[in-house]
């Protein structure tokens, strides 16, 4: 048998700790929800300190403390250096939920903002995008926590992911976006204390010059700045990571939920206090060839090396980390998007007269269903989870030009930002396949923004922002 | 000193036997002698990263201190680098690998102490070209540049033509 | 090409301190907001 770094009851004593604090302190939370727009937007009243911490917590996800360590493993300071350029969606962002602050008080997501902008066809293609993303994330975070149960504790896989699934739908369920938000704070700190210590720790016991010093003569490619593969990645990764913020109803749900005047701070705290995180957690990985550290399996590298180093301290230390991590990602999704089903599917869409109390009970069982399926896409270990985001960022990155230009420019109509998005999305996967991963959400991003070039040449429409708010009253009497 | 030239010879000999051992020639007889097998990737790598997988002969075999050889050389003297493996896990994922050919065997020891040792595979590194890498990431560069251009004039004649107070 | 040593541990060590430092900010801005009575 293989030796896992915690014996399996450890691991399920946590859990068990874990998945009852976390599920009663969004029952707690829960108590406060009176009406849909507590329990959808928090009441539209986050102040500074929650909204900078969840902007920051829910953007730390299976990515950042496995895929971070996973890519510097493979393509070595760059690996790192490129992953933390993802920040940028966040700090980009952060102008764009002012305006959509102020475009759509009393809006509720990124689709109802599309669907009135751009029309129906744009929609349509829209909510395709946002599914297969958001179910892609999904799944790889229930993947991520299944396989780092299995590797931690030697816990089976479909137990541990049916946990992680449980205890994030328990919290979201019964609090809401007020139990997502508060969560994602302590999530927040228990993530860079964490790895934090673990950096720490290595640099204290094994010395940076010693790790700089062994790289320099087994894996010189490692600390390479020309590294080609990873040269190719870095600007990949970036539009990956601006499509997902710019897009998603995760990010456009949390502008909306802030307090008046706070979006725009609390996005750019967010993405700087987000900056340095893959830089420490793929440092964590350079220092596996100086201990000896080949792992079986490259995603899980982070892991390995602090639970190696640290023994059964430093397990406890990943466990809990990169199980918050998942939380805080996996929640904010399960309620944004069925938030998204909810309002611009069921209330739009099925049921305009549906009644508050009605609103709220159907979005409940959307969290519910939405669990229900992420676990049954789980079942079965498809891809590594790598492979699996890489894939989504063909679809994403074809919305950043479309969001971009829908926000602030009035002659960009609805037609050609939805080609836009769907020739981006189709040359993105021709790209993914004929190619490489790593120019799917480059060649996405570039097709689409020329598509709306010549859209916004050849225009003569000229978009009235008033009807993005007329049609907000009527919806909300 | 006569001594000492003999035995050099005579292990000189053993050596060239133990070549011709290693030569990829007999398959069928050369696949029974070894009691580990290594796998690898079959294609060229582009990354500098790949996995290789050891099997024992027989499944029961437990095996212990299992050890990935590499070498630039098929008599593993040139270059040699160990990479032990994981716990008892026989999947191994190596890295940062520069352009050339590698060879790889397996070593490992049986729970009785028996030492055992794996066929040899190679693997050729062989990373993209630079000029490829480049180009990429200067289309990246401007399809960046122009979307936080965008992105900065659009929001700043936003702000500009506001006549609310700031919210 | 490869990174130097000091530019190495001058960005490990930066990204550390900076990491650091991001639970301090939250908190400070968890207090104040907590004193203003503006948290939600």
């Amino acid at each position: 048998m293989t030796e896992f770094a915690l014996d399996t009851s450890t691991g399920i004593l946590i859990i068990v700790l874990f998945g009852l604090f976390w599920i009663g302190f969004g029952y707690w939370l829960g108590r406060k929800n009176k009406s849909h727009e507590d329990f959808a937007l928090a009441g539209r009243n986050v102040g500074f300190a929650f909204a900078a911490a969840t902007a920051m917590a829910t953007w730390v996800t299976s990515n950042t403390t496995l895929v971070a360590p996973q890519l510097t493993f493979q393509f070595g300071v760059w690996g790192m250096i490129g992953y933390s350029f993802a920040a940028l969606g966040l700090i980009l962002f952060a102008p764009m939920a002012k305006r959509i602050k102020q475009l759509l008080p009393n809006g509720y997501t990124s689709g109802d903002f599309i669907r009135l902008r751009y029309g129906q066809f744009a929609w349509v293609v829209f909510m395709i995008i946002s599914v297969v993303y958001a179910f892609g994330w999904l799944i790889s975070l229930g993947m991520a926590g299944g396989i780092l149960l299995e590797s931690l504790t030697g816990l089976d896989y479909h137990i541990g992911m049916t946990t992680i699934l449980v205890i994030c739908v328990g919290y979201t369920l019964f609090g809401g976006m007020r139990a997502v938000i508060a969560t994602d704070f302590i999530q927040a700190l228990i993530i860079i204390a964490g790895v934090s210590f673990i950096a720490y720790w290595l640099i204290d016991n094994i010395g940076l010059s010693s790790i700089h010093e062994n790289l320099t003569a087994e894996h010189p490619k490692l600390l390479d700045v020309l590294f080609p593969a990873a040269v190719m990645f870095l600007f990949n990764n970036i539009f990956f990571g601006l499509g997902e913020i710019f897009h998603s109803n995760v990010w456009w749900s949390r502008a909306l939920s802030f307090k008046k005047g706070v979006a725009y701070k609390a996005y750019l705290t967010g993405g700087l206090m987000w900056l340095p995180i893959p830089i420490v957690t793929g440092f964590i990985a350079l220092a596996a060839p100086q201990l000896g550290i080949f792992p079986p399996s490259m995603d899980m590298i982070g892991p390995t090396v602090a639970a190696a180093v640290l023994g059964k301290a430093g397990a406890v230390i990943v466990f809990v980390v990169i199980f918050s991590a998942l939380a805080s990602s996996l929640d904010s999704l399960l309620a944004a998007t069925s938030d998204l089903v909810t309002q611009d599917i069921y209330h739009k869409k099925l049921k305009p007269k549906a009644s508050d109390k009605n609103l709220m009970r159907f979005n409940r069982s959307c969290i519910f269903a939405l669990g229900v399926i992420t676990w049954l896409f789980c079942l079965p270990k498809i891809a590594t989870l790598g492979a699996l985001l890489n894939f989504a960022g063909a679809f994403v990155a074809s919305t950043i030009w479309p969001i971009l230009l829908g926000l602030y420019h009035k002659k960009l109509t609805g037609t050609y930002a939805a080609i836009a998005m769907a020739a981006g999305t189709a040359c993105g996967m021709i790209g993914y396949f004929a190619i490489g991963f790593y120019v799917a959400a480059l060649v996405s991003c570039a097709v689409s923004g020329l598509i709306c070039a010549v859209g916004i040449m050849t225009s003569q429409y000229n978009f009235d922002w008033k009807q993005l708010q007329e049609e907000d009253a009527h919806a909300n009497g | 000193m006569t001594k000492n030239k003999k035995s050099f010879n005579y292990c000189y000999i053993l050596f060239l036997f133990c070549f011709i051992g290693f030569l990829p020639t007999p398959t069928l007889a050369n696949e029974s002698a070894h009691q580990l097998t290594i796998e690898g990737p079959t294609s060229v790598i582009k990354e500098g990263y790949f996995n290789v997988s050891v099997s024992a002969k027989s499944e029961l075999q437990k095996l212990d201190k299992l050890t990935i050889e590499v070498a630039t050389d098929a008599d593993f003297t040139d270059n040699q680098k160990q990479f032990p493996a994981l716990g008892d896990f026989s999947t191994i994922s190596l890295t940062g690998f520069s352009n050339g050919s590698y060879h790889l065997r397996a070593r490992a020891e049986t729970k009785s102490g028996e030492s055992l040792v794996s066929n040899i595979i190679q693997v050729t590194v062989k990373h993209y070209p630079l000029w490829q890498a480049l180009t990429l990431f200067f289309i990246g560069l401007i399809v960046f540049v122009a979307v936080v251009t965008t992105l900065l004039l659009l929001h700043r004649k936003w702000t500009h033509s506001r006549h609310h107070p700031h919210d | 090409m490869l990174m130097g040593e000091s530019v190495f541990e001058w960005m490990i060590i930066t990204a550390l301190i900076l990491s650091c430092l991001a639970p301090v900010v939250l908190l400070v801005l968890w207090v104040k907001d907590l004193i203003s009575k503006t948290i939600w």
